[in-house]
């Protein structure tokens, strides 16, 4: 079910409408939150939602799915609306940051007035997700993250089937992100993350809908019909195992090893050019073994800046301890 | 007595070309107890008015020091963010994210994020008092006004009240401060202040010339610049509370025409300005005032949409 948010005026056309999803089952009342696209430019958000809704709409009429709502599945595929509309990752207009605007305000500029609308209604719920790309000029394999992997989180991960969960550090703005909103209460939420800002990645939307929905599975916000068993495969990494590779140099980066490769020490991941001589003048390895989690698709490249993540073995845990 | 130009931060770009935020010291012989006092300009690049304070006062800073009258020693960052005050935007267009908000115990693997870090423990190396210079965003204009969070009223109202504002707004914590360079400075005991004056993009001389007035004022008065005969006059502030300003917000969307202009004392029912529809279709809405008070914050970019803020009012002490 579609419902209106919030509307604004225009005067060039119709209005501006926020809207929530609503899909409620007749079992338990656990609600269970989607945040999609909190900025313009996350076109892979806006691709899961919509897969999700399309979902979520057909069992709720199909008597005879195999699978049925139990609980309560709140979604929101966009949380700045106008961005959205243009591709960009934030209004030109104001430049407001959507995912710097929480817990929101009712007086305050429209993303400020969206981001209340939203938190006022994930306030409460059970247990969240938030769809992500990668950071802006970098691509991330599909992956979790969170702040703190507490037993729920990790039930989660587990049921997914997705290969990486990281732990991350919170980043200097974090609690004016909607992200925090949960982790400050404690509630069970999780990152998703995948792809590039820009772009729309088939292959991380497929396994964003059918992670997410195994999730819910997990939960029993969603039944099915046969047993649903966690793969349990998710490797769990701390930020301690995170290696941030940066180039010494400036110029211009290509890469030579994708996201989501598992490299040997040693191995390429790319080299950078001076674009005044034409000549390598860094090349850029694996420091150890690892999986590439990030890796930057910008070739333009400042010194110092990162170039990849890699997710390194040593000190790694696997669940359940 | 000395006055050095130092590199705090290098940015070197692919090109070969770099950029880097420079620091000028007036270092007198310091008397004892004579504090050190910051000044930074630019963390948003389209911010240009405390840009031109800087300037300003370093022209001061430099007759002061000919004059063996600089008794502290006064450190000026005034491009803290060089490449976006290059572009005119806000945030350096590379790196898109916004400068003031990469300070704190947080991390980051960005690249301003390092920088913030740089700049931040250099300040903190050498600052006894900071004042962080900010003009207004795209949209509002505003009167000289310095903002001090209510957590650090107590401690930041007293020094504030130097400086030749108009308004000194005394507002909540929202978590988005707390990633600011204001903020932590705050929490490691060294007093920030942050003024706030004029529309980015824009010099407003009057106000600039009011402020670097208070700035001076503010030395001399910390002990920083020896103090002369002559006081000038130094305006003292409306301090406002976090209920005793008001935000008039659009009702609609359209092209708003303010009808009065920024400062004015106005009473409730005034008009303000209306907003007009671009289309034609619809008759202008007039814009009144709710309260009484001074307009210290006035819309001037015409494009706005609907709940977006047209003014703020500093209400009379009698409806406070």
């Amino acid at each position: 079910m579609k419902i209106n948010l919030l509307t604004f005026d225009s005067p060039s056309g119709s209005p501006t409408q926020l809207h929530k999803f609503l899909w409620q089952g007749k079992g338990l009342q656990d609600t269970f939150a989607i945040v999609g696209a909190l900025h313009g430019d996350n076109f892979n958000a806006l691709k899961i939602c919509s897969q999700l809704i399309e979902f979520f709409d057909r069992i709720e009429k199909d008597e005879s799915a195999d699978c049925k709502i139990q609980g309560k599945v709140l979604l929101f595929p966009t949380l700045n609306i106008q961005a959205s509309q243009t591709g960009q990752m934030v209004w030109p207009a104001d430049g407001l940051n959507s995912n710097l605007s929480f817990p929101g305000s009712r007086q305050g500029e429209q993303e400020e007035q969206m981001a209340r609308a939203v938190y006022e209604e994930i306030f409460d719920v059970n247990a969240g997700i938030v769809i992500e790309s990668g950071s802006r000029h970098y691509e991330d394999v599909p992956h979790l993250k969170c702040h703190k992997a507490h037993s729920e989180e990790r039930k989660m991960a587990f049921a997914s089937g997705l290969s990486i969960m990281r732990e991350i550090e919170p980043s200097p703005a974090y609690k004016a992100q909607l992200f925090s909103q949960w982790a400050e209460r404690s509630a069970p939420a999780l990152i998703l993350s995948g792809g590039t800002p820009g772009l729309l990645s088939q292959s991380y939307c497929d396994i964003a809908f059918q992670g997410i929905l195994k999730i819910l599975l997990s939960l029993k916000i969603l039944k099915q019909n046969t047993k649903f068993e966690a793969e349990k495969r998710t490797t769990f990494f701390s930020s301690r195992q995170e290696t941030i590779i940066r180039c010494q140099r400036p110029g211009l980066f290509q890469s030579s090893a994708k996201a989501g490769a598992n490299l040997k020490q040693g191995e390429a991941i790319g080299n950078i050019t001076d674009p005044l001589t034409g000549k390598v003048i860094e090349e850029i390895i694996a420091p150890e073994k690892g999986t590439l989690v990030t890796v930057r698709q910008l070739p333009i490249i400042y010194k110092s800046e990162p170039v990849a993540i890699l997710m390194t073995e040593k000190k790694k845990g696997l669940w359940p301890f | 007595m000395t006055d050095s130009i130092q590199t705090v931060a290098k940015i070197e770009s692919p090109l070969g070309s770099f950029s880097e935020i420079k620091r000028w010291t007036f270092k007198g012989k310091r008397k004892k107890g004579a504090p050190r006092v910051s000044i930074v300009a630019g963390l948003h690049g389209n911010e240009y008015d405390g840009v031109y304070i800087c300037n300003q006062l370093k022209q001061s800073l430099s007759r002061h020091e000919k004059q063996g009258s600089i008794e502290g020693e006064v450190n000026i960052y005034p491009l803290a963010n060089p490449e976006a005050v290059l572009a005119g935007e806000r945030s350096a267009p590379y790196f898109a994210e916004d400068f003031n908000r990469q300070f704190g115990p947080y991390s980051s693997n960005t690249l301003p994020h390092q920088i913030a870090e740089i700049l931040f423990e250099d300040i903190h190396n050498r600052s006894d008092y900071v004042f962080d210079l900010h003009a207004s965003n795209l949209h509002l204009e505003e009167l000289p006004q310095i903002r001090i969070l209510e957590k650090h009223k107590s401690r930041l109202v007293p020094l504030a009240r130097l400086c030749n504002t108009d308004i000194l707004w005394v507002h909540p914590l929202g978590p988005v401060f707390e990633s600011t360079l204001a903020y932590n400075l705050n929490s490691k005991n060294i007093p920030a202040i942050v003024i706030e004056t004029g529309i980015c993009l824009r010099i407003n001389q009057q106000h600039c010339f009011q402020i670097v007035q208070g700035l001076l004022n503010f030395l001399r008065e910390t002990g920083c610049l020896r103090r002369q005969d002559n006081k000038p006059f130094i305006k003292t502030p409306l301090t406002l509370n976090p209920d005793q300003a008001i935000i008039v917000q659009a009702p609609k969307s359209g092209l708003f025409i303010p009808r009065i202009d920024l400062g004015k004392n106005i009473e409730s029912g005034d008009w303000i300005g209306e907003l007009i529809d671009p289309v034609g279709e619809q008759p202008p809405e007039p814009i009144h005032s709710p309260a009484s008070g001074l307009l210290f914050t006035l819309r001037q970019h015409p494009m706005t949409r609907q709940g977006a803020t047209l003014a703020r009012i500093a209400l009379k002490t009698h409806e406070n």
